[in-house]
């Protein structure tokens, strides 16, 4: 080949070998800047169906399932005799009535339908000095939102007769160790299996918060027998702003009683026959409760009326008094436990029932005629439930961190006019008799 | 000698001043949401008493992390509550099974990207946080 050809072919060669990457790269380039281009609207319209799908399908408040808890840990103890008080305070220092931990599953089911189910190891007595702690089921429920602010509640759920009955274990909402036994003891029932319908509407800066107790029953164990409540009917209503709120609620229920085990209240030495004796008895509760932040205030009062006439009337309250001082509320209160009508329960036209002798006559309650051996069961059981007594306590709340509170209460309890006050059966107390009774617990949610 | 003493001093007060400005909080919502909202209406959602939007739309509320500044003014001066009123009010609530917390995010940048993502979110934060993707609905002074 002559060099007049290869060379030119040569220097084209190079020239074409240089050339053709960038010529080529240009065009690469531009394809990428295309493509850059169109993933570019593919990604943005993706994000915005991202967007339009999680908004419609999701709810940050609606994880599936959802744990939540709270803890009490604390001692209590009564400078009294060998007596127990309300809740298990006895004279020596103990964990029992203080103690208690919950847990509760919030399980998202569908749009509106949740089942919610809250288990509370707490101590129980156990008979004597004995106790233990067991764990129970205390709400087992299926909530179903209606809409316009109604829902619908089906299983087992918390009686909720008074003010703090649906957070009574939570001790973190309220400034006591735990609420009022002049109050709160007045009715053993905590849970009940029954159907609820709730209305929540907003009112501005206030809230209508109402339930309706459609049908519910329970059983109950006492030292001496079993009792059953049925047909259990009530309605409760709260109107509230931010810092103040007034509650208000009636409740009707029939009771069985089954006393198997009875120590003869006017014969210590005697059990009695077993017997059953039904009621139906009524409550009637009312509360006021203030809290912005710088002053607490709350009353509370229940009347419990038996239609039968099996129970005296009772008529408990009581009134606490806070102040904030950061993260401290000290308190001061003042509580009452009275029963009316002694006299005439007792006197009542009541079933009767066969003791064998009576020696011992409880001086409010004088005995039906004794004639053949019996004698009326309101005088039974009104010698059981013939209780009065007043207290006087102070106490405060820390929140010494988020969530966790230290908490510490002394209450004086006296003017027992021989009952036995919110003491154990069997317990009587003179005018002149006090007893003091100290509680700390430290309380946390989880 | 006079001067640098005036000069110390001046520069001391700056210093101590400086770090005295208060975050102004904001409630911030996704900017394709149009509606309008009054204070009461948003302590009404942050407390659970409101669920849904004047559109229907379910509310998807969320908060910022338990000691966390903006949170505790945002609680003070917007839901009227401190710290601890606040954990005693979602304990009720959450417990008697009538309302549930918002849900908690890390901080703005994490808010910013949900509110951004998330047509019915809304939540709040430090006005200097804010940018375009999100909204302001709301500013407490």
């Amino acid at each position: 080949m002559s060099m007049k050809i290869l060379l030119p072919s040569l220097l084209f060669a190079n020239v074409a070998a240089l050339t053709t990457p960038v010529v080529m790269a240009d065009s690469v380039e531009q394809e990428l800047e295309i493509l850059k281009a169109k993933i570019q609207v593919l990604e943005e319209n993706q994000n915005k169906n991202a967007r339009l799908f999680k908004s419609r399908n999701s709810n940050s408040d609606e994880e599936m399932i959802a744990f939540n808890g709270f803890a009490s840990i604390g001692f209590s103890q009564h400078d009294g005799d060998d007596i127990t008080y309300s809740g298990g305070t006895t004279n020596e220092l103990s964990l029992l009535p203080n103690t208690w931990a919950g847990l509760q599953m919030n399980a998202h089911l569908y749009e509106g339908g949740e089942f919610v189910m809250q288990v509370l190891a707490k101590g129980m007595l156990t008979g004597g000095d004995s106790h233990s702690f067991e764990l129970e089921t205390e709400w087992l429920f299926f909530k179903q939102d209606l809409g316009a602010g109604f829902d619908v509640q089906v299983g087992r759920i918390r009686f909720p007769v008074f003010q703090e009955s649906e957070n009574y274990y939570v001790g973190n909402t309220y400034p006591w160790v735990k609420p009022l036994a002049a109050v709160y003891d007045v009715l053993p029932l905590t849970n009940v299996d029954g159907v609820s319908v709730n209305y929540l509407h907003e009112l501005g800066d206030w809230s209508l918060d109402a339930k309706l107790l459609l049908w519910a029953s329970s059983e109950l164990a006492f030292g001496f027998g079993h009792a059953k409540a049925d047909d259990i009917h009530g309605l409760t209503a709260k109107i509230s702003n931010d810092s103040l709120s007034f509650r208000l609620g009636y409740t009707v229920t029939k009771i069985e009683y089954d006393v198997d085990s009875l120590t003869n209240p006017f014969n210590p030495s005697e059990t009695l026959d077993a017997f059953s004796y039904g009621d139906t008895m009524a409550f009637i509760t009312a509360a006021v409760k203030y809290d912005d932040g710088s002053w607490y205030a709350a009353v509370e009062a229940v009347s419990v009326d038996a239609e039968n006439g099996s129970l005296p009337q009772q008529q408990n309250g009581y009134i606490t008094l806070g102040k904030y001082f950061g993260k401290w509320l000290p308190y001061i209160g003042y509580a009452k436990t009275k029963v009316k009508d002694v006299e005439g329960i007792s006197q009542a036209e009541t079933e009767k029932v066969t003791v064998d002798n009576i020696d011992v006559i409880n001086p409010h309650v004088p005995v039906s005629p004794f004639i053949d051996n019996s004698v009326s069961v309101g005088s039974l059981l009104t010698t059981i439930y013939d209780q009065k007594e007043t207290g006087f306590m102070a106490g405060f709340k820390w929140d010494f961190m988020p969530k966790t509170s230290l908490k510490f209460q002394v209450q004086q309890v006296e003017k027992f006019d021989d009952t036995r006050g919110n003491f154990g059966h069997g317990t009587r107390l003179s005018d002149d008799e006090s007893v003091l009774i100290y509680d700390v617990a430290i309380q946390a949610l989880f | 000698m006079k001067k640098i003493i005036i000069f110390n001093c001046i520069a001391l007060l700056t210093l101590m001043f400086s770090g005295v400005s208060y975050a102004i909080i904001v409630v911030v919502v996704n900017p394709e949401n149009t509606q309008d909202f009054s204070k009461s209406e948003i302590r009404r959602i942050f407390l659970g008493r409101q669920k849904a939007f004047a559109n229907g739309n379910k509310v998807d509320k969320f908060d910022l992390p338990e000691g966390n500044d903006i949170r505790t003014r945002f609680a003070e001066k917007v839901l009227g509550k401190s710290e601890g009123r606040l954990n005693s009010y979602w304990a009720r609530m959450l417990f008697s099974s009538k309302a549930k917390p918002p849900k908690v995010l890390s901080d703005a940048e994490a808010i910013k990207i949900e509110v951004s993502q998330n047509l019915n979110a809304i939540a709040y934060m430090d006005k200097n946080d804010v940018d375009g993707s999100v909204k302001v609905i709301f500013m407490e002074e």
